[in-house]
C-alpha cells in the first residue's frame, strides 16, 4: 500500500513521458481492434473496407456486430464503440441520449448511397408508377391519396401480365420495412396481402419467379431477373440509378452513415482515422460500387474530408 | 412375433390393400428424390462446368454457363440463364436470353475463368500476362496460359509467406503493443514487420494479367486478386475430376466469401461441431442423472409416472418455445447479470447478456434432456431385476450396485440416448436464432487468446448457414449452389449420426436380448 | 481396494453405507433438480406473460389483431399438412405392419426413421425456393398427380392379377411398396409432361388464371398447399413410426384367429387389427399434429409469411412459431411486441403439451389393453 502509494505520481508521470515518447515514435502506425456495432445492411460492406484497411494497415483488426442500426446509438453513446454504421440518419431521442452522455453531438459521416427499388418481373411491360398508385398497391390505408386499391395488373393498364398482383416486401424487424412504410405508404398500414420475407435476396426471388409479383428491395440487391421500376413524383419520372440516387431524385433513397464519437476541435486518430481516410478515398469508394451501392459524389467526399479534418485530398 | 403365414394368398386383398402399398411407394419416392435432388445440385456445383459462347441474332456475344431454363410468360418459346460473370465489366454477373434469339453457339477451348476476391469470377479470353509487349503478336494462347499458372503459384507462395508473417510475427506484436502501448521496442518491430509485409503486397500488387471479355472489352487485373484459374472447356475428365475434389477440399477447409455466397463452410462446419460437443458434454451427466433417479432412486408412485409422462411431453414441445426459454432465462435473465457482476466495465455493450456459444449449446442441452432421459430409462428398465437382486444380495450397497452393474449395462442405451440427442440438436435452427447463432463469425470461438474457448461469443452453423445464404444474402440465384451443398453436408452429418445410433441400437439389443435370456 | 481393506470391517462398512446413502441423496437432489429445470420451461413462459396479461398490461385490441391471424395460421398449416401426412403415414404403417416380409419390414424402418432426421431447414429451403416456384409453374400437373397416384397404383393392382402366377410370386403384394415405385415415378413424369395440354383444353390455357377467374380463388406463390406437402413430408415419418408400433403391438394371435377363419389379410387388419389399435393410432395423430404446430423452419421459409385469415390452400399463411423465430431477436424485452411472441410461445407450449399429454395417456391405457388380451406390449 505505502509502495503503491508513493510511488504512484512518479509511475504515472513516467508512464505518461514514455506514452508522449512511444506515440510520436510510431504515431504513423495505428493499431489495434476496431470494435463496430450496428447495421447489417451495411455488413457486407464494412468487411470488405475491413480487409483492404487490414491491407493498408496489418496491424489493425476489424469486429463487427451488425445486428441492426438500431443498436449502434446506445453502443455509441455508452463509448463501449467509436464508430457505429447505420442505415439511416439518428433519431432525436438517440441524438439527445448521446449529448446527454457526452456533452456534445455524435458526428454523422455519410459514406454512401443507397436506396429501395419498386421491382416487379423481368418481363412485365410497366415502367413506371407514381408513389400515389404504389400506395395504393402495398397499403390498405391510401394515405398517400389514391381513391382506389389497385390489386389487379389490368387497372394499371398492364395487359400482358393477367391476374391480382403478388405483393413482396419484408418483416417488420427490418429497416425497410419502416423506411417503406414511411416513405412510399405516407406511414399507413400495409396490405393483409402482403408476403413478408425475413430477407431482401427472398424477396428478389420470389419477384423473379412469379409475373405477378410487385416487390421492394434494397439497390445492391438487384438481378436482371427482376425489373426496377421508375418512380413518378411531383411530374418527374426517376429511375433508380446511380446519379438519381446521390441527388436524392429517386423518391426512396437513402444514405448510409457511419457515426463517430468526436469531441468538437479534435481529429480523429489511430485505426479510426485509417478506417475513415479509406472510406472517403476512390478505392474506398469503388469498393461501395462494387457491392451494388451508390458512391458518394466528389464533391460530397471533399466536403467529408474536410469536415473531419483530413488536410489530404482524396487520393 | 410375427411368424410368416404370409406367403401370396390366392384371393385377392381388394383395392385398400394396393393403396396401403402405394403410399409406402409414395413416401420412398419423395424421400429418395430429395436426397437426390440435394446430392446432384449439392456435389454438381464443384464440376467444372463448361463455357458456351452465345452469339445471338443481333450480333451480341455472350460468354456463361447455362443454368436454368424457363417458358417465356405469355408466348411461346423459353429462355435461359446464363452464368456470365464479369461484374467489374457487366455490372452483373447473370443474363436472360430468349432461346429463339441465339444464332450459335461453341465452346472454345480459350475460354478461361478466373474466380477472383473482387467482382467475383471472370469468363473471357487471356491476353497477356504482365503488360502487353507489342512484338508477341499474334498471341500464343498456350503460352500465355502456362505463363498464367506460373505466376499464379508465386503469388499463391507468397501469399502464403504473408499468411505466415502475419499470423507468427505480426499477431503476437500487436497483442503486445495492445496489451501496453508503451512498449517501444514492440512498436519498432511492429513497424519494420508491416514494412516487411507492405512490401510483399506491393510485391503481388504489382503484376496485372490483361483480359478480355468475349465481347473484346479488355481489363487489367490484378494478379493477386486471382484465386484460380482454369479453362473448363480445355480440361480432360480426369483434369475435371481432381479439379472436382479440389473445389470439395476447399469448400469443406475455406471460409465463406462474399457474403457467404461463394468460399467454404469451415467456420460453420466447426461452430456446429463445437456446439455439438459442449451440448453433449452439458446434457450427458444430467440426462443420465435424472433417468437414474427416476428408474432406480425414486419411490414408482403415481407422482413419479406423472413426472415421466411430463417429461416424455416435453420432447415433444417446439423447439422454438426453448428458443424463447433461452432467450429470455439465459440470455436475458442470467447473462444479464453475468455481466452486472463480472463485465461491468463493458456495459451497456453485453457479453454475455446476448446471444452467445454458452447459451445456444445450453438450450439445445435443454431441448434434447428428454431424449437423452428417455433412452437411458429405457435401457436401465431393460436390465433384468435379478441382475441387480443378485449384486444386493452378495452385499453390495445401492451405489455399488448402481455403478458397478447397472451403469455398465445400461451404456449402450446411453450411448444411443446422447447419439440420437446429437442428431437432433445438429439440424435444430430455430432456437439458435434466438440465442447465438451469426451470419458470419470469421474468427472460431476458439482461438490462441486466453481463455482460448470463448464461451460468449456468436458462432456459425450449418443449418443457419443454409437459412441465411438462401433468404439473406445478396443474390440468392449466385448462392443456390452453396446452399445445396451446404444442405447435403448437413444431411450427411445428421444421417451418419443416426446411422450410428441405429446401428448401435440394433447391435446392444441383439447383446442384451441374450442377457436377459441368461437366468 | 487396499486402503478399504485396512480399515476395520465394522467402520468400513459404516463409511460404504454413508457413502451409499450420500451418494443415493445426491442423486435424488440432482434427478430432481434436472426434472425441475426442464418443467421450468411452462412456469417461465406463464410467469412472464400472465401477469401483464391479467393486469392489462397488453392491449387486448392489438392482442387479437396481431395474435388472431398467427393463430389462424398456425391451425391451417398443421391441418394442411395432416392432410397429406396422414393417408400416407398410415397406409405405410399399415402395410409395413401387416403385408411386408420381417426382412423388408426391418429395413423399411430405420430409412423412414432417417427420413425424420432430415433437417426442418433443408426441407424448407427446398421447399420454399425450388418447389413453390415449380409448382406454381406446373400446377395442373401437380394437381392431377393427386388424383393420378391412387389410380395409377390402383390400375397396377388390376393389371397384377392378369399376370402369370410366377411373375405374381416375384412381384408379391408384401414387396408392392418397391417395386411400384418405378411405375408411379413415369406417371408422375407423364402427368407433368402431359399437364399443358389439358390445361390449353379446359382451362384456357393456364389453371391458375382459371381458378382466379371462375372460383375467385387466389394463388400465391408460397401457399398452404406447399406448407402442407413439406410439413407433411416432415412430420410422416413420426406419425409412421408411433402407428406402425401400435399395429404391430396387437397380440398376434388376433390376427391368425381371424385368419384361421378365411379372412383375407385386409379384412383382418380392418376389421379385427385396426380397432384394436385405434387408441395408439390416434395417438400418433396427435403428436404428428404437435409437431406440426411447432414446426417452425419450413413453414418460415415456405409460407410467405401472410397476416391472411381464409381457408385457400392456395393462399400463405403466417404462423406463431415463424413469428417468433423472425420478430424475437428484434424485440426489447418487456415491450408489448415481447410480451405478445412470449404468449405466442406460451400458447404452443400449452397446446402442444397438452396434445401430447392426451396421446400418452392414450397410449398407456393401449398398452395395458395389450398386455390383458395376452400379447408382448
Amino acid at each position: 500500500m505505502t509502495f503503491q502509494g508513493k510511488w504512484r505520481l512518479p509511475c504515472a508521470c513516467l508512464a505518461a513521458l514514455w506514452l508522449s515518447l512511444s506515440f510520436s515514435a510510431a504515431a504513423n502506425e495505428p493499431v489495434g481492434t476496431l470494435g463496430m456495432v450496428g447495421s447489417d445492411t451495411m455488413a457486407g460492406l464494412m468487411l470488405r473496407w475491413g480487409e483492404q484497411l487490414a491491407e493498408r494497415h496489418p496491424g489493425i483488426r476489424l469486429q463487427l456486430q451488425a445486428s441492426g442500426s438500431a443498436s449502434a446509438p446506445p453502443a455509441l453513446a455508452a463509448g463501449t464503440t467509436r464508430i457505429g454504421p447505420m442505415s439511416r440518419s439518428m433519431h432525436d431521442h438517440e441524438r439527445a441520449a448521446f449529448i446527454e452522455a457526452h456533452g456534445y453531438a455524435p458526428v454523422g459521416v455519410e459514406v454512401a448511397r443507397d436506396a429501395l427499388v419498386v421491382i416487379v418481373h423481368r418481363h412485365n411491360p410497366l415502367e413506371f408508377l407514381t408513389l400515389a398508385q404504389v400506395d395504393a398497391i402495398f397499403s390498405r390505408t391510401r394515405r398517400c391519396g389514391a381513391e382506389h386499391e389497385l390489386t389487379r395488373w389490368e387497372r394499371l393498364g398492364v395487359e400482358a401480365i393477367e391476374g391480382r398482383i403478388e405483393l413482396h416486401g419484408r418483416n417488420p424487424a427490418s429497416g425497410s420495412y419502416g423506411l417503406f412504410r414511411q416513405r412510399a405508404l405516407c406511414g399507413g398500414e400495409y396490405r393483409r396481402r402482403l408476403n413478408e420475407h425475413p430477407g431482401a435476396a427472398a424477396v428478389v426471388a420470389a419477384v423473379t419467379e412469379s409475373p405477378e409479383a410487385i416487390g421492394y428491395a434494397g439497390l445492391n440487391h438487384l438481378t436482371p431477373g427482376v425489373k426496377a421500376l421508375a418512380l413518378e413524383a411531383d411530374g418527374n419520372r426517376y429511375r433508380p440509378d446511380a446519379e438519381r440516387v446521390r441527388q436524392d431524385d429517386y423518391a426512396l433513397s437513402r444514405s448510409l452513415y457511419l457515426y463517430t464519437n468526436l469531441p468538437p476541435g479534435e481529429v480523429l486518430s489511430g485505426p479510426e482515422r485509417a478506417l475513415l481516410d479509406l472510406i472517403l478515398s476512390s478505392e474506398g469508394q469503388a469498393t461501395v460500387t462494387e457491392l451494388g451501392f451508390v458512391a458518394l459524389s466528389d464533391e460530397a467526399l471533399v466536403q467529408q474530408r474536410r469536415r473531419l479534418g483530413f488536410d489530404t485530398p482524396a487520393p | 412375433m410375427k411368424r410368416r403365414i404370409r406367403r401370396p394368398l390366392p384371393r385377392s386383398e381388394g383395392p385398400w390393400a394396393w393403396l396401403t402399398a402405394g403410399s409406402v411407394a409414395v413416401s420412398l419416392l419423395m424421400l429418395g428424390g430429395l436426397l437426390l435432388l440435394i446430392s446432384v445440385r449439392g456435389l454438381g456445383h464443384f464440376w467444372p462446368a463448361p463455357v458456351t459462347l452465345v452469339e445471338l441474332e443481333d450480333g451480341r456475344a455472350i460468354a456463361g454457363r447455362a443454368v436454368r431454363e424457363l417458358p417465356l410468360v405469355g408466348q411461346a418459346g423459353s429462355e435461359r440463364l446464363y452464368f456470365t460473370g464479369n461484374r467489374d465489366l457487366d455490372g452483373r454477373v447473370w443474363e436472360w436470353v430468349p432461346v429463339s434469339t441465339i444464332a450459335s453457339q461453341e465452346r472454345p477451348v480459350d475460354l478461361v475463368v478466373l474466380e477472383r476476391r473482387r467482382y467475383g469470377d471472370f469468363i473471357g479470353r487471356l491476353v497477356s500476362v504482365g503488360p502487353i509487349e507489342p512484338t508477341a503478336h499474334p498471341l500464343d494462347q498456350k503460352a500465355v496460359w502456362s505463363r498464367l499458372q506460373a505466376r499464379l503459384q508465386a503469388q499463391m507462395t507468397l501469399r502464403d509467406e504473408r499468411d505466415r508473417i502475419e499470423r507468427d510475427t505480426l499477431r503476437p506484436l500487436v497483442q503486445r503493443v495492445e496489451a501496453n502501448p508503451s512498449d517501444r521496442e514492440a512498436r519498432e518491430a511492429l513497424a519494420d514487420v508491416n514494412e516487411t509485409l507492405r512490401a510483399l503486397q506491393a510485391a503481388m500488387h504489382g503484376e496485372v494479367v490483361i483480359i478480355e471479355s468475349v465481347d473484346g472489352r479488355r481489363l487489367e487485373q490484378p494478379l493477386d486478386e486471382v484465386l484460380h484459374a482454369w479453362r473448363p472447356n480445355a480440361m480432360s475428365t480426369v483434369e475435371k475430376m481432381m479439379a472436382w475434389g479440389q473445389g470439395v477440399w476447399r469448400f469443406l477447409s475455406e471460409g465463406p466469401r462474399d457474403v457467404n455466397a461463394s468460399g467454404g463452410v469451415w467456420p460453420a462446419i466447426f461452430g456446429t461441431v463445437l456446439m455439438v460437443v459442449l451440448m453433449s458434454l452439458l446434457v450427458t451427466p444430467f440426462g443420465v442423472l435424472a433417468a437414474i433417479y427416476l428408474n432406480e432412486v425414486a419411490h414408482q408412485g403415481r407422482m413419479i409416472h406423472l413426472v415421466r409422462i411430463a417429461v416424455r411431453n416435453l420432447a415433444g414441445v417446439p423447439s422454438i418455445v426453448y428458443g424463447v426459454f433461452g432467450l429470455g432465462v439465459f440470455v436475458y435473465g442470467i447473462g444479464s447479470s453475468l455481466d452486472e457482476w463480472f463485465f461491468n466495465d463493458a456495459l451497456p455493450s453485453p457479453t454475455f447478456g446476448t446471444g452467445g456459444l454458452l447459451w445456444a449449446s445450453l438450450t439445445l442441452a435443454l431441448l434434447t434432456l428428454p431424449v437423452v432421459i428417455v433412452a437411458t430409462e429405457e435401457g436401465l428398465a431393460r436390465i433384468p431385476a435379478e441382475q441387480r437382486e443378485g449384486a444386493l444380495a452378495l452385499g453390495a450397497t445401492r451405489l455399488e450396485t448402481l455403478t458397478r452393474v447397472v451403469l455398465p449395462m445400461a451404456l449402450p442405451a446411453m450411448l444411443t440416448g446422447v447419439i440420437l440427442a446429437i442428431a437432433r440438436a445438429a439440424g435444430e435452427v430455430a432456437p439458435l436464432m434466438l440465442v447465438g447463432v451469426a451470419k458470419l463469425a470469421p474468427q472460431v470461438p476458439v482461438d490462441g487468446e486466453f481463455p482460448f474457448l470463448h464461451l460468449e461469443r456468436k458462432f456459425m452453423h450449418l443449418g443457419y448457414h443454409i437459412y441465411d445464404t438462401a433468404f439473406h444474402g445478396n443474390d440468392v440465384q449466385a448462392a443456390l449452389p452453396v446452399v445445396y451443398a451446404t444442405a447435403l453436408l448437413l444431411v450427411l452429418v445428421i444421417l451418419l449420426l443416426n446411422l450410428t445410433a441405429i446401428l448401435l441400437r440394433h447391435y446392444f439389443r441383439a447383446r442384451h436380448g441374450v442377457l436377459a435370456r441368461q437366468p | 481396494m487396499i486402503e478399504s481393506s485396512r480399515l476395520s470391517s465394522p467402520s468400513r462398512s459404516l463409511w460404504r453405507h454413508q457413502r451409499d446413502r450420500l451418494a443415493t441423496g445426491l442423486i435424488a437432489a440432482g434427478g430432481i433438480g434436472v426434472v425441475l429445470a426442464v418443467m421450468a420451461i411452462g412456469a417461465f413462459l406463464a410467469f412472464e406473460v400472465l401477469p401483464a396479461l391479467v393486469g392489462g398490461g397488453l392491449d387486448v385490441g392489438r392482442l387479437r389483431d396481431s395474435l388472431t391471424p398467427m393463430a389462424w395460421g398456425t391451425l391451417k398449416a398443421a391441418l394442411w399438412a395432416m392432410v397429406f401426412a396422414i393417408p400416407l403415414a398410415l397406409g405405410a404403417a399399415m402395410h409395413s405392419a401387416l403385408f411386408m416380409s420381417q426382412r423388408l419390414r426391418s429395413r423399411m424402418k430405420p430409412t423412414l426413421e432417417m427420413m425424420e432426421a432430415l433437417p426442418g431447414v433443408v426441407v424448407g429451403f427446398i421447399a420454399g425456393l425450388v418447389l413453390a416456384p415449380w409448382i406454381e409453374r406446373h400446377l395442373a400437373g401437380a394437381l392431377a398427380l393427386l388424383f393420378l397416384l391412387p389410380s395409377g397404383v390402383l390400375l397396377a393392382a388390376a393389371g397384377w392379377r392378369r399376370l402369370p402366377v410366377s411373375a405374381r410370386r416375384h412381384m408379391s403384394l408384401s414387396r408392392a411398396g418397391l417395386w411400384l415405385m418405378p411405375w408411379l415415378a413415369l406417371l408422375a413424369y407423364a402427368s407433368f409432361a402431359l399437364a399443358p395440354m389439358v390445361e390449353e383444353r379446359l382451362f384456357g390455357g393456364d389453371l391458375r388464371f382459371w381458378l382466379d377467374a371462375e372460383l375467385g380463388l387466389d394463388y400465391a406463390t408460397r401457399n398452404a398447399l406447399i406448407v402442407g406437402l413439406a410439413m407433411g413430408f416432415a412430420i410422416m415419418p413420426s406419425v409412421y413410426a408411433l402407428a406402425e408400433d401400435a399395429l404391430s403391438g396387437v397380440p398376434s394371435r388376433l390376427g391368425e384367429g381371424a385368419h384361421a377363419l378365411g379372412a383375407t389379410r385386409w379384412q383382418t387388419l380392418w376389421r379385427v387389427v385396426l380397432p384394436a389399435a385405434a387408441p395408439g393410432i390416434f395417438a400418433a395423430v396427435m403428436i404428428g399434429a404437435g409437431r406440426a404446430v411447432g414446426e417452425t423452419m419450413i413453414v418460415l421459409m415456405a409460407s410467405g409469411n401472410t397476416a391472411l385469415m381464409s381457408l385457400n390452400p392456395f393462399e400463405g399463411m403466417r404462423t406463431m412459431a415463424a413469428g417468433i423465430a423472425v420478430e424475437m431477436p428484434e424485440a426489447v424485452p418487456g415491450s408489448e411486441e415481447y410480451l405478445l411472441l412470449m404468449l405466442a410461445a406460451l400458447l404452443l407450449f400449452a397446446f402442444t403439451f397438452l396434445v401430447n399429454t392426451l396421446a400418452e395417456v392414450v397410449r398407456s391405457r393401449l398398452r395395458r389393453r395389450y398386455r390383458w388380451l395376452g400379447g408382448v406390449p
